[in-house]
């Protein structure tokens, strides 16, 4: 494209100090090779994330190796951030085009990365603080919120966790050996997924930072005061009066 | 008429004659170029993508927060989505985004014909999307009504308990229910805190769903500039501007499916 204002010779009234030049650069056309070729490594690398995420369930399931979380989540994570690179690159021409661009998204994932930190930094250390405070938590249900899409007056209050209200009133209604026929039809298996999700186990344990275990659990719910023995152990922090049923009044 | 992008020489037909009207177009009297129109332009813009790449932040950190308390209930409630759908919706949203980078060079070669066939095929491309999204994943799980070609379909088949619309759409006992937080009425759940998984996947998906139809929009309306040839070689920023929208949408995508679909 032509820039009327480069000749450096000539005084330009228009451009006095010859910024002209700076400026102007050739819009940079992608070659269409390249585009095809980046299309068809971004499906692959589509491939390769579902195949990785169908490999470790096998490694699980199969094997009975039980695969630490972060393993899933690493290996996702570098596949998508390898596959965003590219479209930023060749599909949004971060690569060709003014490197100012660059500094503005990655100024923006630094803010990413810093609000993901602290909050990473605060989730992870939680178990340390809350047993001081888990004699505080008591178990009393949510406080009295409308269970489904129904409100005003003939909206139904419920305070137990929605999970166990809507359980009880359909075993209420079809009767439990109805229900355990529908739920042995409903739960995992038509959707895609043939693997059932497990909760903790005498050998392994899922742990659930921040609160006191099994409070609100609708599968295994857990008394108040025999929650503390786990967390105890766990922390090394120290012994909870288990056998005070009272909370303790602040 | 002064629009987004349609700023022409005040003197148009009567100077320029038949020349096409990205030829025509000037760019501001404060610019020395229309280069650096362009380059203003598009640094303004990827200003406006990273406030919305900090909109999604705010999302992912909810995941990530709400994953790290309750691994059993994200377990659970991602069981319920079938990747398939999931993987298909990746490659449409992956091929929109070839299309689109292919569209935008199509105007810089002044290929004006191709430049509006790439821009519609992203356009259906992004309506699959919306299609295979809202028909096979949103409603069923909300509502328990499949559409009567569903594959899912033959597994429920016994707990099937009324039809709709003459048939083409069949709901299963039980299934629906499956609502973000105090909304959620599925009675067949395994972990108390699978309505806050519900919330997340609604709101990331719901969020992301938004920007395909603000991004539609666009596309819809440079394929309108583009048949009165209002982009050329010389003037494309709205397409590339679009563009870069567009690819947004598909990078936080390329995030999303992974961490909802693929966790276990």
């Amino acid at each position: 494209m032509s820039t009327p204002h480069s000749t450096a010779e000539v005084f330009n009234e228009l451009d006095p100090h010859g910024f002209g030049g700076y400026t102007k650069h050739a819009h940079h056309v992608v070659s269409g090779t390249v585009l095809k070729v980046i299309l068809g490594i971004l499906l692959a690398f589509t491939v390769v994330t579902v195949g990785a995420a169908q490999f470790e369930k096998w490694i699980e399931t199969s094997l009975a190796i039980q695969l630490p979380h972060w393993v899933n989540v690493f290996i996702a994570m570098s596949i998508a951030t390898v596959k965003a690179t590219l479209v930023l690159m060749y599909f949004m021409l971060l690569r060709y085009s003014n490197p100012i661009n660059t500094i503005v998204f990655l100024f923006c994932l630094l803010a990413f990365a810093l609000f993901l930190f602290f909050t990473l930094l605060d989730l992870s250390t939680r178990g340390a603080i809350n047993p001081i405070k888990a004699h505080q938590v008591e178990a009393g249900g949510i406080g009295g919120i409308t269970a489904g899409w129904r409100t005003g007056p003939d909206a139904i209050l419920i305070s137990q966790a929605p999970v166990v209200f809507w359980r009880e009133r359909k075993i209420t209604e079809v009767g439990q050996k109805r229900f355990d026929e529908m739920k042995a039809i409903l739960s995992h298996g038509g959707h895609g997924s043939t693997h059932a999700p497990e909760g903790s186990t005498g050998n392994r344990s899922l742990n659930r930072p921040g609160l006191t275990e099994g409070l609100f659990s609708a599968t295994a719910p857990a008394a108040h005061g025999s929650g503390h023995d786990a967390h105890g152990s766990e922390h090394g922090a120290q012994p909870a009066p288990a056998h005070n049923a009272e909370p303790a009044k602040h | 008429m002064t629009t987004l992008d349609s700023r022409s020489n005040p003197l148009g037909q009567d100077v320029q004659g038949s020349e096409p009207l990205w030829k025509r177009y000037l760019p501001g009297h404060h610019w020395r170029s229309g280069e650096e129109e362009f380059d203003a332009c598009t640094l303004g813009f990827w200003l406006f993508l990273a406030t919305e790449v900090l909109l999604f932040a705010g999302l992912f950190c909810a995941y990530t927060v709400l994953r790290y308390k309750h691994p059993e209930a994200f377990a659970n409630g991602s069981s319920y989505l079938d990747w398939r759908w999931g993987a298909l919706n990746t490659v449409v949203l992956l091929i929109s985004s070839y299309t689109m980078a292919a569209s935008i060079r199509a105007f810089q070669l002044n290929h004006q014909k191709q430049g509006r066939m790439l821009l519609a095929t992203t356009f259906i491309c992004g309506l699959a999307f919306l299609l295979i999204k809202f028909t096979f994943e949103y409603t069923p799980k909300l509502s328990g009504w499949f559409i009567s070609f569903d594959p899912a379909l033959h597994h429920y088949a016994s707990l099937i308990d009324k039809e709709g619309m003459w048939g083409l759409f069949k709901h299963v006992e039980g299934y629906g229910g499956k609502a973000p937080g105090q909304f959620f009425s599925y009675a067949f759940s395994e972990d108390a805190w699978e309505p806050l998984w519900w919330s997340v996947y609604y709101c990331a998906t719901g969020i992301h769903a938004l920007h395909v139809i603000i991004g539609m929009s666009l596309i819809a309306w440079c394929f309108r500039r583009a048949r009165m040839l209002a982009y050329g070689p010389s003037h494309y920023t709205m397409v590339e501007n679009t563009g870069l929208y567009w690819h947004l949408v598909d990078l936080i995508w390329i995030f999303l499916f992974p961490l909802l679909y693929l966790i276990h």
